[in-house]
């Protein structure tokens, strides 16, 4: 099932992954669009997402406010960031350092330079999660 | 503060980096923000600045934060002041120019002081709808409050007049003072088709007499009785 609000999109993958794709300079109001169709669709237990950034430009300031409520509320239970720009690391980095302070169990989070890396890491934390 | 080379336990790295995370996202009130300066070594140093940093920053904040509640209510009690100006204003334009159902099919109202574009457009709506809603067969808008009158105010006048007229209704100036009348010959407005009459009194009596049929004769006490209420 895949989502889009103009640039942006989001796929709900058969493992239940939320797989973003976020490109070019991500406005506030794309981010409320994208998550208000999501959680219309969203039940059950938490989910991994997955973030491909390899396309981003910029993530400004409010932008990352208004992702900061929706992940406090979707509340995922790891990311996996495919993105190797140093200027997008900083701010996701920022961004995913408060969700974990404000979210138990803190979820974590990790900076890949492909996806296959990316979700080969979050099958790991899946399999984690099942079998501690 | 000495030039050799300094070795950071990673955790205190990412301590800082989660205390300016959070720092930016306001949330200067969460455990994560605080900082806690080790003074053994330089990199504390470092954590002291960062620290003092972000308490400033937070007091910064909280002075913007409240500059803004402050501003904020300001402007709410000013557009509070505004409405009240602006529902006080209609109330008085209301009172200046009230339409007196004087008789039956007859309206009068009474004109003081000037009229600018604003108030004359209060008052023809006010006044046309009266006429319509009431079918007032006369208006009789009284000058006698009127001491001076300039041609935007002459102008006026004349536009409502020909409203009622349009509406079906007959119009009659009442109350011209010589010296509005003085000014009124030198303005140049065009009166053509405005009737009007000396008095209120004289005006009623000739609405009257229209709306009976004939001309009421002095002995009539039923148009000499809300004459002399003037």
């Amino acid at each position: 099932m895949r989502f889009q609000a103009r640039e942006q999109a989001c796929e709900i993958r058969e493992d239940g992954t939320l797989a973003f794709t976020w490109s070019g300079i991500v406005d506030p109001a794309d981010v409320s669009a994208l998550f208000h169709q999501l959680r219309e669709r969203l039940a059950g237990p938490k989910r991994n997402v997955l973030w491909d950034m390899t396309g981003l430009q910029l993530l400004p300031g409010e932008t990352r406010r208004r992702l900061l409520d929706e992940l406090l509320e979707l509340r995922p239970t790891a990311t996996a960031v495919v993105a190797s720009e140093f200027f997008v690391r900083v701010p996701v980095t920022m961004l995913l350092e408060v969700v974990a302070t404000e979210i138990a169990p803190k979820p974590e989070y990790g900076f890949f330079e492909t996806e296959s890396e990316a979700t080969a890491w979050l099958s790991d934390r899946a399999r984690e999660v099942v079998a501690p | 503060m000495s030039n050799s080379r300094v070795t950071v336990d990673a955790t205190r790295i990412r301590r800082l980096i989660t205390a300016l995370s959070c720092a930016s996202f306001d949330r200067f009130d969460s455990d994560a923000a605080v900082i806690t300066p080790d003074e053994t070594d330089d990199f504390g140093m470092l954590e002291g600045v960062l620290a003092m940093f972000i308490d400033e920053l937070a007091v910064a904040r909280a002075t913007t934060e409240r500059a803004l509640g402050e501003s904020e209510q300001a402007r709410a009690e000013l557009e509070e002041r505004l409405r009240v100006i602006d529902a006080q204003r209609a109330t008085i334009s209301e009172l200046s120019t009230p339409i007196i159902d004087v008789w039956d099919q007859i309206l009068t109202m009474p004109i003081i002081g000037t009229i600018d574009t604003q108030r004359a457009a209060e008052i023809s709506d006010r006044l046309l709808s009266t006429v319509a809603e009431r079918g007032a067969e006369f208006v009789l808008l009284d000058l006698t409050g009127v001491a001076v009158l300039d041609t935007a105010t002459a102008s006026h006048i004349v536009r409502l007049t020909q409203g009622v007229r349009l509406l079906g209704a007959e119009c009659i100036l009442t109350g011209i003072s010589p010296q509005v009348a003085q000014t009124l010959a030198m303005l140049g407005v065009d009166w053509r088709g405005t009737q009007t009459m000396r008095s209120l009194r004289e005006a009623l009596r000739y609405c009257l007499g229209k709306l009976r049929g004939n001309e009421i004769g002095e002995e009539d006490d039923d148009v000499r009785t809300p004459a002399r209420r003037q």
